[in-house]
């Protein structure tokens, strides 16, 4: 695990420009994520019990997932924008990969490093809650995979058919579905121009999350397997449908999983996410 | 006098100069087109060289490319089917079976738009991604896992200098946009233009029989040209003289579940994508040239052989009548009023056979440029069934064990598709044959290549009926 340093001292920022003004203040912001399924620790050499509807069992093959536009929370509900550092790695123009699986265990077709931290800069303040979008902006979705800097540049993440990125990469095997149960998330209904650059599309399946109760230097913010699931059967796959759900449209089972990532699927109503909770 | 005499010299020197931003770091490719098609057209970032075909070559056929060294492009693109592979659809390298046809990969340089049906695969280079990289289902199985294909490559002494001469200049040149770029520029260069049909000046010249079915084809009693029209016989066409974007995809009346036109929710055509309930089984309408070596038909396979296309279009839409596709495509409200079925007699059936075979390019089959560069692979001789058939336990059961039982077994490589006992083999009849044809298995490179006579053996007990002998 990280022994992180969540804030450090307040950073000065000498600028030449600031022409006399005082120069603000920033602090180093440290966002600690953590994968679980309920409340145990994910792992990827673990076997988990009582997931869904049906309380099946769940090996797991991939965890991964995409954030950006992360926004601090201050008393009076105002937000601050949270600046990504570009690490050659794990984040890239305000985007970040979070990766819990390590490719150990079921997560064998994976990558060994892994990444649980979301890492920038913030006007120094005091901070009680913290808003982030899942996925990846679309300026930066449709770009030419073969020539994007990490973490644009993992192809285990890339989501061809639809031109962009899987946002959610959430696979594993369960009783019932010993090939796999894929929850893949990503923007669809997208129009593209006759050079192949993407112009707009109808669903963009990016998931808004907001948490208060939260302290950037203590808190940490899970991301739960099992909430994510706890309205799906997942040993069941409706035929001739994706095996889970890879947000294609008339597929029953994206249903309930869009619902726990608090979005709406098939004009359906978005209820509020619970993938991921403070603790 | 002086100074007029300079002034050419001078000239040339400030257009060398002056061009150098546009002249590709290689040797320009030529294209071999006749005088009235038009050069494809090809990407700013990609131009093509004869470095990057020739590169790309090697790349297509290179076993050593897919997640589990089994499988190259070309192991479902056999030239001598135009670069389809006799599947109704194509398997991947870990056995998953996938939902559409292999396409041939004839004059896709012209194609505004890659796949069966997906309006945002828009070049060669974008649409490699998806073998590439897909994961459900796998078909070259290099999700996470192209970094390692590319260490495999650079081990051969054979790749280094052909990437360097490929991509001058890069102090690395082992990266996954060259290694697409390359294969894609190969890709390009399948382009078919020798035909009987295309080279021929007026209808006469095909024969008879063929001439007939060309008059029938552009009829409006056929209706056929409407979506397979042009030089390439498909409405989904680009030239580097193309203006405007032509791109078109149709319901032709296979499916329809619900009364209101659904096809099977596997594969819907481009309504998957754009979710609009009119683009309902709509896909776009490949080239014909070829068509005669590239069966099974339509995106799902769904049709072995071309006598059955046409009682498709004859009908006007395909009647299924059990299983879980019941119903009636010719009564879709989504179908494409162009098909509108018509009748031919026996004599006009053949006719229009005789047509489609007129678009046949055996050039283009066994042009050596095309050809696979690490096994040589010539036709078997005498095809067919010989007097007295290769002896199943004798000759066939140990043949198979020896070259492919060490993969296609249970913990194998091929264990999805095991080739252990006598009715496997049989079931598997269509693929064996296939790929001992084209030389696609065992894979080249990682594997020893099946003998001549092997080849001989294996396609002749099949033609036989693969007697239990």
């Amino acid at each position: 695990m990280h022994s992180p340093v969540r804030l450090l001292a307040p950073l000065l920022i000498a600028s030449a420009a600031a022409c006399g003004s005082q120069a603000p203040s920033e602090d180093t912001v440290h966002l600690q994520f953590k994968a679980a399924v309920a409340d145990q620790p994910f792992s990827c050499s673990q076997t988990y019990t009582g997931l869904g509807t049906t309380k099946t069992s769940w090996t797991p093959t991939d965890f991964r997932l995409y954030v950006h536009d992360v926004r601090l929370v201050g008393h009076d509900g105002s937000e601050t924008a949270v600046r990504l550092t570009d690490d050659g790695l794990w984040q890239q123009g305000g985007v970040a990969l979070l990766d819990f699986e390590d490719k150990t265990g079921g997560c064998s077709n994976g990558t060994t490093a892994t990444n649980d931290v979301v890492l920038g800069t913030v006007a120094s303040a005091h901070y009680v809650g913290v808003r982030f979008s899942v996925g990846v902006p679309f300026a930066q979705n449709h770009q030419d995979v073969t020539a994007a800097p990490a973490p644009m540049n993992i192809s285990g993440m890339f989501w061809d058919w639809q031109s962009g990125y899987k946002f959610v990469k959430i696979e594993g095997k369960s009783s019932g579905m010993p090939m796999g149960y894929n929850i893949h998330l990503g923007s669809t209904g997208c129009d593209g121009d006759p050079k192949g650059n993407v112009t707009a599309c109808a669903n963009p399946n990016v998931a808004k999350v907001d948490l208060g109760g939260f302290d950037p230097a203590t808190s940490t913010i899970v991301v739960d397997l099992a909430a994510l699931t706890a309205t799906s059967d997942l040993d069941h796959n409706t035929p001739m449908t994706p095996p889970g759900c890879m947000s294609f449209a008339m597929d029953p089972e994206c249903g309930p999983l869009f619902a726990k990532l608090g979005l709406s699927y098939e004009g359906g109503s978005a209820g509020a996410q619970e993938l991921f909770r403070v603790k | 006098m002086m100074r007029a005499a300079l002034t050419p010299v001078l000239l040339a020197m400030t257009a060398i100069a002056g061009c150098g931003d546009d002249v590709p770091p290689g040797t320009p490719y030529v294209w071999d087109l006749p005088a009235n098609i038009p050069p494809p057209q090809v990407p700013d970032d990609n131009r093509m060289t004869v470095e990057k075909v020739a590169l790309g070559r090697h790349l297509f056929y290179d076993s050593r490319v897919s997640v589990n060294q089994t499988y190259s492009c070309a192991t479902c693109h056999h030239q001598n089917r135009a670069f389809s592979d006799g599947q109704p659809r194509a398997i991947g390298c870990t056995g998953d079976v996938n939902r559409h046809n292999a396409m041939s990969l004839t004059n896709v340089a012209f194609n505004s738009a890659y796949t069966w049906a997906n309006s945002l695969e828009r070049s060669v280079e974008h649409q490699m991604l998806l073998p590439l990289f897909l994961e459900r289902p796998v078909e070259l199985g290099l999700a996470d896992h192209e970094q390692e294909m590319l260490a495999r490559l650079r081990k051969d002494p054979r790749y280094p200098p052909m990437f360097a001469a490929a991509f001058p200049g890069e102090s690395d040149p082992f990266s996954l946009k060259n290694f697409i770029a390359a294969t894609a520029s190969f890709v390009r260069s399948l382009v078919s233009v020798h035909a009987p049909y295309t080279e021929a000046i007026r209808a006469s010249d095909l024969g008879e029989s063929a001439a007939r079915g060309s008059a029938m084809f552009f009829s409006e009693r056929l209706e056929c040209y409407h979506c397979h029209g042009g030089f390439n016989f498909s409405d989904s066409v680009k030239t580097s003289k193309s203006t405007l974007d032509e791109l078109a995809y149709h319901n032709t009346g296979l499916y329809n579940l619900d009364g209101k036109g659904a096809y099977p929710q596997e594969d819907r055509g481009i309504h998957e994508l754009t979710g609009r309930p009119e683009d309902m089984g709509k896909f776009r309408a490949p080239t014909l040239l070829n068509i005669a070596v590239t069966g099974p038909y339509f995106h799902d396979g769904s049709a072995a052989t071309l006598p059955e296309v046409l009682a498709h279009y004859a009908r006007a839409g395909r009647l299924t009548t059990s299983g879980p596709n019941l119903g009636d495509g010719s009564l879709s409200p989504l179908k494409d009023g162009l098909v509108l079925g018509f009748s031919l007699n026996e004599g006009e059936q053949a006719d229009l056979l005789a047509f489609l075979d007129s678009l046949t390019d055996h050039r283009f089959l066994s042009d050596p440029r095309h050809a696979n560069p690490f096994v040589d692979c010539p036709p078997v001789p005498q095809p067919g069934c010989p007097p007295s058939p290769p002896s199943y336990a004798a000759v066939i059961a140990p043949l198979i064990a020896s070259s492919c039982g060490s993969c296609h077994v249970a913990g194998g490589l091929g264990s999805a598709l095991p080739l252990t006992t006598y009715e496997e083999l049989v079931a598997r009849r269509d693929s064996i044959v296939a790929q001992v044809e084209s030389c696609t298995m065992p894979p080249p490179i990682t594997s020893a290549a099946l003998s001549a006579q092997a080849r001989e053996d294996l396609l002749a007990w099949f033609a036989c009926g693969a007697p239990s002998n």
